[in-house]
């Protein structure tokens, strides 16, 4: 079991008055863990994407997936609109991820301007795998800047609106336009590159 | 409208975003200029492939062993993760 690795994720991301031991539930919150279980099954794949691509590292990302649905169970109260769990959720992930990436580089506080990774460019195995295209656009996303990948991956994968990647990411329309759009120009670039040498 | 004031408004323009004016130039544009058609057509692709790929898929015997530490966590039984419903 990772609880204990866990716990070294699960301090507040938001700042504020989160609770850091959340008390157990009493006998009448047994809807609200059947939520939790559902937001769970519904989400979670999308919540590790959204970490694995902040964070580059399995087990972090798993870490990062569990303390966001703790946090979202905990702060279940603050979501009023039970149709809009999703973002919400997703907006806890984000933090979250990004509360861990700066706890563990130090790094400067905006993901849009930590550096480029060089650690996932192309090795020999890569040119076998080609065709395999899929592999491909998993490379390209995870060599892209934390914020321009959790934007890509919440429009055009998680097919999110606009509006809500905004609120995900944390900043205004235009901000979150311009990040999707760096995202994919800087995807496509490398996507077309590959064709073009295989 | 020239190439280069096409491609700051890809997005709105892929989100339907534009002033319908604005749009009608761009149409326009790419109708008649060959690169941007070109480039417009790898963008879109690229959108494409992005969702195809789809992002990570928790195996799911990973998915119930992260829900059932996060029941743990929070001092719940779960409803038996694992058994699914
Ligand atoms: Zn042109």
């Amino acid at each position: 079991m990772t609880a204990s690795r866990h716990q070294a994720v699960h301090a507040p991301a938001t700042g504020g008055s989160a609770t850091d031991a959340p008390s157990p539930p009493v006998a009448s919150d047994r809807g609200d863990v059947r939520w939790l279980e559902e937001l769970f099954r519904a989400n979670s794949s999308g919540v590790y994407t959204i970490a694995r691509r902040v964070l580059h590292n399995d087990a972090d990302s798993e870490d990062v997936t569990q303390a966001s649905f703790i946090r979202a169970f905990v702060a279940r109260s603050s979501l009023r609109d039970a149709d809009r769990a999703r973002p919400w959720l997703l907006r806890i992930a984000y933090r979250e991820a990004v509360a861990v990436l700066r706890r563990r580089r130090d790094l400067p506080t905006d993901p849009a301007v930590l550096p480029l990774r060089h650690d996932t460019g192309p090795g020999p195995e890569d040119c076998l795998l080609a065709a395999d295209v899929a592999g491909r656009v998993r490379r390209a996303v995870d060599a892209l800047p934390p914020a321009l990948a959790a934007a890509v991956i919440l429009r055009d994968l998680q097919g999110l609106p606009m509006t809500e990647v905004a609120e995900v990411l944390g900043t205004g329309l235009s901000a979150a336009k311009m990040r999707v759009h760096r995202a994919r120009t800087l995807l496509k670039v490398a996507l077309h590159a590959d064709d073009r040498v295989a | 409208m020239r190439c280069d004031d096409l491609e700051p408004l890809l997005t709105d323009f892929l989100e339907g975003d534009l002033p319908a004016d604005v749009e009608t130039e761009a149409l326009e544009h790419v109708a008649g200029c060959r690169a941007c058609d070109l480039y417009l057509a790898e963008y879109v692709e690229t959108i494409e492939l992005v969702a195809e790929w789809g992002g990570e898929a928790l195996p799911t015997e990973v998915s119930q062993r992260m829900l059932a530490a996060v029941l743990n966590d929070l001092g719940i039984n779960g409803s038996a993760p694992g058994t699914g419903s």
